[in-house]
């Protein structure tokens, strides 16, 4: 039986050569969708290879589920599934068999039809791997790290190579199966919209230090109270006017129609809504949405760039 | 245990399936079979064929020629076991490549021991099974004629000669794991496996000042298939190999191969992945 | 999955049969005939010759001038102490045949590997010319047994794999 943190660190740090992958991780991760943030080699990979006993740290410790990964390596296995990062699965072999192959790894009583139907893939249940588009693959991927009804699954980048819909397929499934079956996910992801989307609590790691953890909202909302996003269509002219606004801390154009804007904090929605009105009306620009940005992403840049 | 015993069928199951998909299990047996029941006829035919013209019953030295050939029958088996032993120095650095080192190059060893499987379990597997599929059709296609044919008197010689077939192997096929392991890569596996095979043979063929010993450590089937025919000539040896050289050279090499072997494993407990 | 296991199982036996009946053909034409001429100017005299016997042999002996001739046919053992005592008094004999010009058979030797032909003039005026082939049998009877064996099994697992699944999809349609 498993306590309320599934997964605690303390000091890991990780070295390859000249590289430091971890530098002191220390955490803690509870029950839930937990998303582990952080850019391209900021260490999550490592972590994850840690966790499920691939690779050794150098020194620290980690326990999930109450149990070390120096000493029960193996066990932890039993009570994890893992989707890696661009995954590869045997071409010759139909998903079915593939599957079955795997529940009798974990020795679950796990129906292959059944996780199958889960994740969608029922129809192609007898064809060969190697005909799977990068969506199915990932699919296969969740009902091979589902099937032996793991306590935690670790998803390493879910839903890289995948389209816009694809990931939207992935991300509702997640939460789903968590809201189904209870099962815990540690999601690893440079993609914070999506992680926005599906995560209880968060973590940023950044050049293998965890710089913030904590509750999804809590975290953002420490963050970046004030940010909205306008999606205009002429940002130039918006950006300009605004800057000499009282209630504007900072604007920043984010794309060919759309603009980040920082209001003080004694200001509301509102306020910066009839000021943007009275703007767009007199300079003739076209307002087509004013959106706060609770952004994740926001968070992160934030607390990164406090950090460096 | 008995759970234990469940997972490790499934395991082997497992990695029938993924590593060996049909047909290359069958081609391989057909191949090695073939080869050896081949060989094995092949041997018979040439005694018959060289003996036969030369056979003067008045001649005493060919009536004990043939006495001898009764009772110490390695003579039909020596050439088939020699053959298939240059054959298998040169399949199982490539089985070796395909199956392990291939597998750590492409990730899909960091994939298998992301479930639950030991290390050391998945490659025990694999290395049984290259074994088996090398030992086994070969031996088979050995026996089989050997027996149909009449067979031999000394049962002792024939067990002998086959123990240190699979010394043979067992000692090939640790050299290539322990290259597979060190370099992960199943090009380097296969060309150092390849060349350190042709290397022990060429030595064991071709250098004969040396000790038996090595001989025997290199080419277990080649000392041992030297030291019984030997004894078949009367008089005539090819060199002289005692007794305990021939002990001290399957030992040798046996002792050698599992070393090997331990080391791989040490390797791969405590290789990152 | 059960059914896949079992169906490339029963695929080996059968293919493994396969070789073995395909190899009892090949080995035979690796096992060459054999042949050799006797030529006896004294009519008191025996002379014979080994011949590689493994497995079943085709045997013809023919006297070129139509000669009456007796055969013994002798194994390893009898046949050394035939020539060695220079006598047959001692010597147990596999088949004789008196009083022919030619023969025709199939032998097999029991425990080891060699036959002994022996050949004397019956007529003690006559000499005799004969020749001795020894072919062997197509196919290779031990090889082509166990091929047929093991083909014959894969076969019949491979009809009770089938057998199971018809049933089972049979009993999956009942209970729709």
């Amino acid at each position: 039986m498993c306590s309320e943190i599934m997964v605690s660190t303390h000091e890991l740090v990780k070295h390859f050569n000249d590289v430091t992958a971890l530098n002191g991780v220390t955490m803690e991760i509870p029950e839930g969708i937990f998303g582990l943030i952080g850019p391209n080699g900021a260490g999550k990979t490592t972590l994850f290879r840690i966790l499920i006993g691939l690779i050794s740290p150098d020194s620290g410790e980690a326990y999930v589920c109450g149990q070390s990964i120096h000493d029960h390596s193996l066990e932890i296995r039993r009570i994890m599934g893992v989707l890696h990062e661009r995954p590869i699965y045997p071409k010759h072999l139909s998903a079915r068999t593939y599957l079955q192959h795997i529940s009798d790894l974990y020795d679950s009583s796990g129906d292959p039809e059944e996780y199958l139907a889960l994740v969608g893939l029922s129809e192609a249940a007898d064809r060969k791997v190697k005909t799977f588009s990068a969506g199915m693959i990932q699919r296969l991927g969740l009902a091979q790290a589902l099937i032996g009804h793991p306590r935690l699954i670790l998803l390493d980048e879910p839903t890289s190579n995948l389209d816009v819909l694809g990931r939207e397929a992935i991300l509702n499934l997640i939460v789903e199966l968590h809201q189904k079956s209870g099962t815990s996910f540690l999601i690893a992801s440079h993609v914070l919209s999506d992680l926005e989307k599906v995560c209880t609590s968060v973590a940023f790691l950044n050049k293998g230090r965890i710089v913030k953890q904590g509750d999804i909202l809590d975290v953002v909302w420490a963050e970046v109270p004030n940010e909205y996003i306008i999606v205009v269509s002429n940002p130039t002219l918006l950006q300009r006017d605004l800057k000499n606004e009282e209630c504007i801390n900072n604007v920043q154009i984010s794309g060919s129609r759309s603009l980040v804007v920082e209001i003080g904090s004694e200001f509301t929605e509102q306020d910066l809504t009839e000021i943007v009105s009275a703007i767009s009306d007199r300079d003739d620009i076209r307002v087509y949405s004013i959106e706060r940005r609770s952004s994740l992403e926001g968070a992160f840049r934030r607390v990164v760039d406090n950090e460096e | 245990m008995r759970n234990k015993f469940k997972h490790l069928k499934a395991l082997f199951k497992f990695e029938l399936d993924v590593s060996f998909p049909f047909p290359r299990i069958e081609l391989l047996l057909i191949f090695l079979i073939s080869l050896a029941i081949v060989g094995v006829y092949s041997q018979f035919r040439l005694v018959g064929i060289y003996l036969v013209p030369e056979l003067d019953i008045s001649q005493d030295s060919i009536t004990e020629v043939l006495h001898k050939l009764e009772d110490i029958d390695i003579f039909h088996i020596s050439a088939p076991l020699n053959a298939l032993t240059l054959v298998l120095y040169g399949i199982i650095p490539l089985m070796v490549s395909f199956q392990i080192a291939h597998d750590f190059e492409s990730n899909l060893f960091r994939r298998y021991i992301s479930y639950p499987i030991g290390r050391i379990e998945i490659i025990l597997i694999r290395i049984f099974i290259i074994w088996a599929l090398t030992c086994g059709p070969s031996t088979l296609g050995i026996i089989i004629p050997y027996f149909l044919l009449g067979g031999g008197n000394n049962f002792i010689v024939f067990i002998i000669l086959l123990v240190a077939f699979n010394i043979s192997v067992i000692f090939v096929i640790s050299v290539s794991v322990l290259i597979a392991i060190i370099t992960r890569k199943s090009s380097y596996t296969a060309l150092g496996g390849l060349s350190l095979t042709s290397l022990f043979l060429f030595v064991s063929y071709f250098i004969t000042y040396q000790p038996a010993i090595l001989r025997g450590i290199l080419n277990p089937v080649y000392l041992s298939t030297a030291f019984f025919q030997g004894y078949a000539y009367i008089g005539v040896f090819v060199y002289e190999i005692l007794p305990m050289d021939l002990l001290y050279g399957l030992l040798g090499s046996l002792l050698l191969g599992i070393c090997m072997f331990l080391v791989s494993l040490v390797f791969v407990w405590r290789m990152d992945v | 999955m059960y059914r896949m296991k079992y169906m490339r199982l029963q695929t080996l036996f059968v293919l493994t049969g396969i070789t073995f009946i395909i190899l009892s053909y090949t080995v035979a034409f690796i096992d060459i005939s054999q042949m050799t001429r006797i030529h006896i100017e004294n009519p008191e005299e025996y002379e014979g010759r080994f011949f590689e016997c493994s497995n079943m042999k085709y045997i013809r002996v023919r006297e070129i001038m139509n000669h009456t001739f007796t055969l013994y046919l002798l194994d390893y053992e009898n046949g050394i102490r035939a020539f060695a005592e220079q006598s047959l008094e001692n010597v147990s004999v596999y088949e004789i045949h008196q009083n022919i010009t030619s023969y025709d058979g199939l032998i097999r030797t029991q425990n080891n590997r060699w036959l002994v032909i022996l050949l004397k003039p019956d007529n003690s005026t006559e000499e005799i010319n004969c020749i001795i082939t020894i072919t062997p049998t197509l196919p290779d009877v031990g090889l082509f047994s166990i091929g047929l064996l093991l083909s014959l099994l894969g076969v019949f697992g491979i009809l009770v794999v089938l057998y199971t699944k018809h049933k089972r999809n049979s009993k999956s349609i009942l209970m729709i």
